[in-house]
């Protein structure tokens, strides 16, 4: 009788939602693109949730007084053995998550699966996958082929499929895209051939290209500025600064990628931060990170976006932990470099440039014989996103100090990879930069080399991952353990969101979405007498 | 790309040293819990078709001409033995752990090439072709003043966990005893910041004399 009285009131509640729908004549499910200016609390509407990058949420329930309560408010079992690297995003009650070929669309406050999308079956490199993009109802994937697949929110079925770059010559996507009003940037990878570094703008409602930018020229250019380097892959999903109307996005390495004799010079715009007009796709300004790079580095960690102090003076800056060991401050509005700092091992670098740019020393260069090297190929950092916590003016990013042995010789060729290389020892720090003097105020080790990104909130949480397996909790003004709880590999950045006044925060352990939160105040009915 | 979580098979000293599955399978099985590799309980045919589908990647990528290349031993002989020896027996230090005619001995006949260079930098890796690496050993400290030493056998922020001299594997959380570990592989990783580009080639040349 109870659940027939339940199963009753369900019908109705969903008729009167019907109902609603139909007279706003708008989905309840899709997302206004005005709104990423300032996202809802309810809301994680994209890769990082809103356009900073900081991964900074103002929600103040979890406290470090009470974060040792958290309980499992549900799970999420993707039933795939590969780790979850994407960050989900929700809009609407609805939580996106991706893994190559598939996105899953699951209930923000049950974990219930509303419905799975399965890209058929291909042959491209399924590397990772780092999430969706929604544009208002319409929700994007893009694959490990090189498309983009548009999904209806309400459903999961395919809208349009659209090549972005031809996996056939060796491009594949991994990429959660950006969207930025009506444009939807969509970035891809390829380090195994020699290829322009590509970024396109897709219009959301027809997938029709607006723009191509290409960081190294197609073949064919004339009076190239790369050196004769291709690559420069724009993989990871940059950042957006609406009043300046500019697009950061960082660069891949060049290809050939360990043999630098083939392509002279400083390989522009490979291993770079740029700043791109979101309308035109032209280029503002950038700033190389990594001149002439021989080692993998790319500069495709997130531009990270704050507007504060800097040595006496207010500055709209950009932040960018790099993979080759370094800490970059930029002013956002022209790229001029404000500070370098190496927040990990680093052996390469023979001094900073004028443009404050690491001076790269030959003799680290990959040779017949073998150079030792710091980072080695993953890097002082890599994908993992870090966070910005503005309280305390530290930004806290998975680092490790690694070294590796690097090989070149001219018979390894100058197509693709071009060299071989390997990892040495390697240990994962998270390190807590005070982006002021790019010192390190307290780092955390997390063994081996890290997996997770990082979370901060406005009560001076810091969540990650380390790589025992272990999500956690720290104080972000000392790094002081606060919680844990082991769920299996954290691949992923943690995010937060609250809903029916509750907050939550979401983390992948392996396959499988953990949703945390306070325990629930449940009052009992009085006792039957 | 690349070193972004695991390692790439296509590249690896097992893979390549892996006849019908007798090097893969039994690390398919059993897990790596140290690089957070957890135990695969799967049937025969599962790891067969694994073990397969492993040497056809590796097949891909060796005639794939974009991708990684491959270091031959002849590249490797560009160090002075003498000074190598000089290095060994002083400013390296190697001798505090190590002997040319104790656990070195022969090590050339083990180790050639790149896995040599590899195990010479840091020998942290699984013990192929030479000598197994060397633990950490947990000396912990319980509640009551016992102390028990062993090694390490599974180690984090929150938990230590060590065979004990018995065989036993024995787990406590670290917020109750008190550990002290002794690594001897702490040489190895301190002495990778030191290395001159010379020295290493140096010191892997003696290596190669130990025969």
């Amino acid at each position: 009788m109870l659940r027939h009285s339940i199963f009753r009131s369900v019908v109705v509640l969903a008729s009167a939602a019907g109902c609603g729908a139909l007279l706003l004549a708008q989905s309840p499910q899709g997302l206004d693109p005005a709104m990423m200016l300032k996202p809802p609390a309810d809301s994680w509407p994209t890769y990082h949730g809103d356009y900073t990058g900081r991964r900074h949420s103002k929600l103040s329930q979890i406290t470090p007084d009470n974060v040792h309560q958290l309980t499992v408010a549900w799970t999420f079992q993707t039933g795939s053995g590969a780790g979850i690297k994407a960050t989900p995003i929700l809009v609407n009650g609805v939580m996106y998550i991706t893994m190559p070929d598939n996105m899953w669309a699951i209930d923000a406050r049950t974990g219930r699966q509303i419905w799975r999308y399965t890209y058929p079956p291909n042959q491209a490199f399924h590397i990772g996958h780092r999430g969706a993009a929604i544009y208002k109802d319409t929700v994007f994937l893009t694959t490990p082929d090189a498309h983009l697949v548009a999904l209806d929110v309400k459903d999961g079925k395919l809208k349009w499929d659209v090549m972005i770059a031809d996996a056939k010559k060796g491009f594949w996507s991994t990429n959660a895209p950006l969207l930025i009003r009506d444009h939807l940037i969509v970035g891809v990878s390829g380090d195994f051939d020699n290829l322009p570094g590509t970024l396109k703008s897709i219009d959301p409602e027809t997938g029709k290209t607006q723009w191509i930018f290409y960081s190294t020229p197609p073949p064919g250019t004339p009076d190239s500025i790369s050196g004769g380097a291709t690559g420069g892959q724009m993989w990871m999903t940059g950042t957006y600064d609406p009043d300046l109307n500019l697009l950061y996005v960082g660069t891949g390495n060049p290809t050939p990628v360990l043999n630098g004799a083939a392509r002279p010079g400083d390989n522009k715009w490979v291993c770079s931060i740029l700043a791109i007009n979101p309308d035109t796709g032209k280029l503002a300004w950038g700033f190389q990170a990594s001149p002439h790079d021989t080692h993998d580095w790319d500069a495709a960690e997130v531009p990270v976006l704050v507007d504060g102090p800097f040595a006496g003076a207010q500055h709209k800056m950009l932040m960018q932990a790099s993979r080759n060991g370094y800490f970059f401050v930029l002013d956002r509005t022209n790229g001029k470099n404000l500070l370098t700092k190496p927040f990990a091992a680093v052996n390469w670098a023979k001094g900073i440039d004028e443009k404050g740019s690491p001076i790269p020393d030959p003799a680290m260069e990959p040779a017949r014989d073998g150079r030792l090297v710091s980072p080695n190929e993953g890097g002082g950092t890599n994908y993992r996103s870090p966070s910005f916590d503005p309280r305390t003016g530290l930004f806290i990013v998975s680092a490790q100090d690694a070294y590796g042995i690097y090989f070149f010789k001219p018979e390894h060729g100058s197509y693709g990879w071009a060299g071989a290389d390997y990892g040495v020892y390697a240990k994962g720090m998270l390190r807590a930069i005070d982006y002021q003097t790019g010192k390190t105020r307290w780092e955390h080790e997390i063994g081996g080399e890290g997996s997770a990104g990082v979370l901060t909130t406005e009560t001076g949480l810091t969540f990650s991952g380390d790589a025992a397996n272990s999500v956690f909790a720290l104080r972000t003004t000392d790094g002081a353990t606060l919680w844990h709880s082991t769920i299996g590999r954290v691949g992923n950045g943690p995010i937060t969101y609250e809903l029916d006044g509750r907050q939550y925060m979401v983390v992948a352990g392996g396959g499988v979405l953990y949703a945390w939160t306070l325990p629930e105040k449940i009052v009992p009915p009085s006792a039957p007498k | 790309m690349g070193g972004e979580t695991g390692p790439d098979l296509t590249r690896s000293t097992l893979v390549a040293e892996d006849v019908r599955g007798d090097k893969i399978i039994p690390v398919v099985r059993n897990g790596r819990a140290d690089k957070g590799m957890p135990p695969q309980n799967l049937p025969d045919a599962d790891l067969e078709a694994i073990v397969a589908f492993i040497h056809d990647a590796k097949a891909k990528a060796d005639s794939n001409e974009g991708a990684r290349r491959t270091v031959d031993v002849a590249d490797l002989q560009t160090g002075n033995a003498q000074l190598g020896q000089q290095y060994f027996n002083g400013a390296g230090g190697c001798t505090k752990c190590h002997s040319a005619t104790g656990d070195l001995a022969g090590l050339a006949n083990r180790l050639q090439g790149l896995q040599l260079f590899q195990r010479m930098l840091y020998p942290g890796g699984r013990g192929r072709g030479g000598a197994p690496p060397a633990t950490p050993t947990a000396t912990v400290r319980l509640p009551s003043g016992e102390t028990i030493t062993g090694k390490v056998a599974y180690r984090d922020e929150f938990n230590i966990a060590i065979t004990d001299a018995s065989g036993y594997y024995r787990s406590w959380p670290t917020s109750k005893v008190k550990v002290t570990i002794d690594n001897p592989l702490d040489a190895h990783i301190a002495q990778l910041a030191k290395y001159t580009n010379d020295d290493l080639h140096n010191v892997l040349a003696y290596l190669q004399t130990l025969k």
